[in-house]
């Protein structure tokens, strides 16, 4: 007859000395496909702690191009990790048991880190800048553009991104690393860029056009911006397949002129014309207000007076984008909105 | 501060020692998550190790559980008894996972060759992806004790 020793499989505990250590991490359903369909490899990252992010910048876990937060939730259950073992009470009759082999009190859960602040905002905060009188800060040791993205608690794909979009650029020479082009630089090199591909006769209309193409015909002179920026700010202009985008450009050229200009506020029509004098004719009727990210300034005094809404301060920048970014449930996301006004 | 590769499940783990566990409780590389509401304090009055220094804690069993039956009959999962010691017994079930779980830990340790130069740096891996557990939150209850061999 069967008694309750008899039925079952023995359930054994290893000792704390020979307890392997595990953690326990949640999957959200995409990255349990990228995990086990597709075999990728995940990050986790820890970003340096400034004092705009508030508390502490808990590490995340990145996809390829998304970003995790990471939390980390206590249980006061006894949760067990267990194998099976060939090993139990009965020498003489030896059946397969179980056997917990690690211990947990918390699991890690993640939620997608949509409203922290974005590789833009870090990269503004670690990279020396260029400027247009030609001048680099200085970072001491030089990083390289992998170091750089590796301190940053955000996903490759989202960091790549804001890269170009800022039109950073790596120097090989001397000054050797990484740098944020200032606006005022930026300014320039669009300038520049007009001025030889208008005088090499490049017909901006013709669709497609590549950068190369606008290369080729930069001749700047005495100017001694680097290769490398333009390059980086015609590729921050380029649609999917490589080639330029008017919008893009058009875009571009109007955020760096109202970075330069609207500080302590312009005349809209006076940007609207400085914009329209920065650009190959075809393109000038694409001017207008409406074409700058309504994020990015503010119009007062009846629509007359435009003003940069700060791309210049991290702080500021960082504010818009959680602003921009409400409905978030947690509570550790309203202490962190509450601690950048309190900034301000 | 290097970003810390965390490495997919490899694909070739089989385990090595036949699964007490039902079927659907299996992973490839056998690992099982067992929960218990509150803590296990050993009853024997001094810890009797087990072979190979492990402590046993009793028996764990699936009353309902019959391996020929459909794959759909799922009532079984409902009763799940760990017995501990001689006289008290733990009611549990199977419950599947609101999101599964991966059991991560740190990669290599003697092998600490990583494929980008290895220098040997920090890597974590998932051991398995699990997505059941046994959860037993209930108390105790005594049961008579049986006839022990």
């Amino acid at each position: 007859m069967s008694t309750q020793a008899d039925e079952g499989s023995s359930f054994s505990l290893l000792p704390e000395e020979g307890r392997q250590h595990f953690r326990l991490l949640e999957l959200p359903p995409e990255l349990l496909r990228l995990v086990v369909s597709e075999r990728t490899i995940l990050h986790f990252k820890s970003g340096p702690k400034t004092s705009e992010a508030g508390s502490n910048l808990e590490a995340v876990l990145c996809s390829p191009d998304k970003t995790f937060h990471i939390r980390q939730v206590n249980t006061s259950n006894s949760v067990y990790i267990c194998q099976p073992t060939s090993h139990n009470d009965d020498d003489e009759n030896p059946q397969p048991g179980l056997q917990a082999v690690a211990q947990s009190s918390w699991t890690l859960e993640l939620s997608e880190a949509a409203s922290l602040p974005s590789a833009a905002h870090y990269l503004k905060a670690a990279l020396p800048t260029y400027s247009s009188t030609g001048t680099y800060q200085s970072k001491d040791p030089p990083a390289s553009q992998q170091q750089i993205f590796d301190d940053i608690p955000v996903s490759q794909a989202e960091c790549e991104a804001a890269w170009r979009d800022l039109a950073c650029f790596e120097l090989k020479n001397e000054p050797k690393g990484c740098f944020l082009p200032r606006p005022n630089a930026k300014v320039q090199v669009w300038r520049s860029i007009l001025e030889s591909a208008t005088a090499a006769g490049v017909d901006v209309s013709r669709d497609p056009i590549s950068p190369e193409l606008i290369e080729q015909s930069v001749d700047r002179n005495d100017e001694d911006w680097p290769d490398e920026l333009g390059h980086a700010m015609l590729d921050g202009v380029c649609d999917h397949e490589g080639m330029l985008d008017p919008g893009k450009w058009v875009r571009a050229v109007g955020l760096d002129l109202l970075a330069v200009e609207g500080a302590r506020g312009l005349p809209a029509s006076e940007l609207l014309k400085k914009w329209r004098d920065a650009l190959p004719e075809q393109w000038r009727k694409r001017v207008q207000v409406e074409a700058l990210p309504r994020s990015e300034y503010t119009l007062t005094d009846d629509r007359k007076t435009i003003t940069s809404a700060g791309a210049e301060s991290g702080v500021a920048a960082a504010a818009a984008e959680t602003k921009s970014t409400l409905g978030a449930k947690r509570k550790w996301h309203e202490k962190f909105r509450e601690s950048k006004k309190a900034a301000k | 501060m290097p970003a810390i590769p965390l490495h997919p499940p490899a694909a070739s783990r089989t385990p090595s020692i036949p699964n007490p566990l039902p079927q659907l409780l299996q992973t490839p590389s056998g690992l099982a998550i067992v929960e218990i509401q509150g803590t296990l304090n050993s009853t024997l009055s001094a810890p009797q190790m087990g072979p190979h220094g492990s402590i046993p804690l009793g028996k764990l069993s699936f009353p309902l559980y019959d391996p020929l039956a459909a794959v759909q009959n799922t009532a079984w999962q409902k009763l799940v008894y760990l017995y501990v010691g001689r006289h008290q017994r733990l009611t549990g079930e199977v419950r599947k996972l609101g999101k599964p779980l991966a059991v991560v830990r740190k990669r290599g340790g003697n092998a600490g060759v990583s494929d980008d130069g290895g220098e040997g740096r920090e890597a974590m891996e998932i051991v398995e992806v699990v997505y059941y557990k046994v959860l037993f939150a209930h108390r105790p209850e005594p049961v008579g004790g049986g006839v022990e061999g």
